[in-house]
């Protein structure tokens, strides 16, 4: 089955590249996981993302081999910051390679949730490199083909697309997208994988590939109006015409924390640094 | 930033922010414990105002603007920074 998926990858991103264009602008950021924490790094912190931030779903086999990676992930955790505070030096190892085979094992039973915990490690797999991205390329086909639906699932793989790019390519990544945004009948999913797919273009050096972007930010605008990716979009087309160097700056006003007004037209004649900015 | 707007007379140099953060008390305590010396616009989120309209995802952004309201350098940081406003400073005297 899997040699099937790999052989129908080809038809169907060359199927995706011949539909017409879509859509324009450029995107919000992202939704990315870090990269895999480096092991045994000295001196450098290790790359350490929360703990318990991806999706939840999944069978019970899934569910308890999860919650044992979080436990040990926690773990594994709380020492690098121990280290780190201690001025740094050796970091033990991240439970995710020990781990790896186990969640692949279960992938190969048929778990998707863990086809896609590998996926989103895949510096961990014991193929050789240079075919890591047919693996990339054939797990990610095989679940948009069997999963679509599931919003859960697909949510957590649009999230895979950057890491994707790395391994096939802009191209290819931007063919996946489109071959789930025709497979899913769950709105969330089209929009999801459309936001992800104008945020590639929008990176593309190809400027026919970023004006495709802004035709995809348009589109998701008119069709989600009033979704959070729509707003956002219609922010970055805005800066686009708007924001440029030698442009002025449209004015703008609003109120202090004392509820006094702050107008940026008020400061005309000085030279003005807004600053976007928070403590957080 | 800081020091920007001690060098430079603030009918020159103006810092206008927008503030993204959450909790209006604790901002307010941390404007004083760290003595920051601008006002800022209180977004309250990240999300919506200002930020949403003018495409902010990433912080801080910064737009660098002359005297004429036009926008002349977009998130210059540490010296480029005060080199950019010590220029445009200088411009309109």
């Amino acid at each position: 089955m899997t040699v099937l998926r790999l052989l129908l990858i080809p038809f169907c991103l060359s199927a995706a590249a011949s539909l017409p264009a879509q859509e324009e602008a450029k995107p919000a950021a992202p939704l990315v996981r870090p990269a895999a924490p480096a092991t045994r790094a000295v001196g450098a912190t290790p790359m350490v993302r929360p703990a318990g931030g991806e999706q939840a779903g999944g069978g019970p086999a899934f569910v308890a081999l999860r919650e044992e990676y979080d436990a040990a992930y926690t773990d594994w955790r709380r020492q690098v910051t121990a280290i780190a505070e201690q001025g740094g030096g050796d970091y033990p190892e991240s439970p995710d390679a020990g781990f790896y085979g186990r969640f692949r094992a279960l992938a190969g039973d048929g778990e998707a949730y863990a086809a896609l915990w590998c996926l989103q490690r895949l510096e961990h797999d014991p193929v050789p490199e240079p075919y890591r991205a047919d693996r990339w390329r054939g797990e990610v086909f095989a679940l948009i083909t069997d999963h679509a639906d599931d919003p859960q699932l697909m949510t957590g793989l649009v999230r895979t697309a950057m890491r994707g790019t790395r391994l096939v390519g802009e191209a290819q990544t931007v063919g996946l997208l489109r071959y789930l945004e025709g497979t899913t009948r769950n709105d969330d999913v089209v929009r999801g994988a459309m936001n992800m797919r104008a945020s590639l273009l929008g990176r593309s050096r190809d400027a026919g590939r970023r004006a495709e972007s802004g035709r995809v930010y348009a589109a998701m605008i008119e069709r989600w109006p009033d979704s959070a990716e729509a707003k956002r979009a219609k922010g970055k087309i805005f800066a686009k015409n708007n924001l440029a160097v030698g442009q002025t700056a449209p004015d703008f006003v609003g109120v202090n924390v004392d509820g006094e007004e702050l107008r940026l037209s008020d400061h005309r004649g000085k030279v003005v640094l807004i600053d976007f900015w928070g403590f957080w | 930033m800081k020091a920007l707007v001690q060098r430079h007379s603030a009918d020159d140099f103006v810092i206008l922010g927008v503030n993204t953060d959450r909790d209006p008390e604790k901002y307010r305590q941390e404007m004083m414990a760290n003595e920051i010396p601008w006002d800022s616009v209180w977004n309250g989120s990240t999300r919506g105002g200002i930020p949403e309209a003018w495409g902010v995802s990433a912080y801080p952004t910064l737009y660098l603007l002359d005297r004429d309201g036009v926008i002349r350098y977009l998130s210059p940081r540490g010296e480029r920074l005060e080199a950019a406003v010590d220029e445009l400073v200088a411009e309109g005297r």
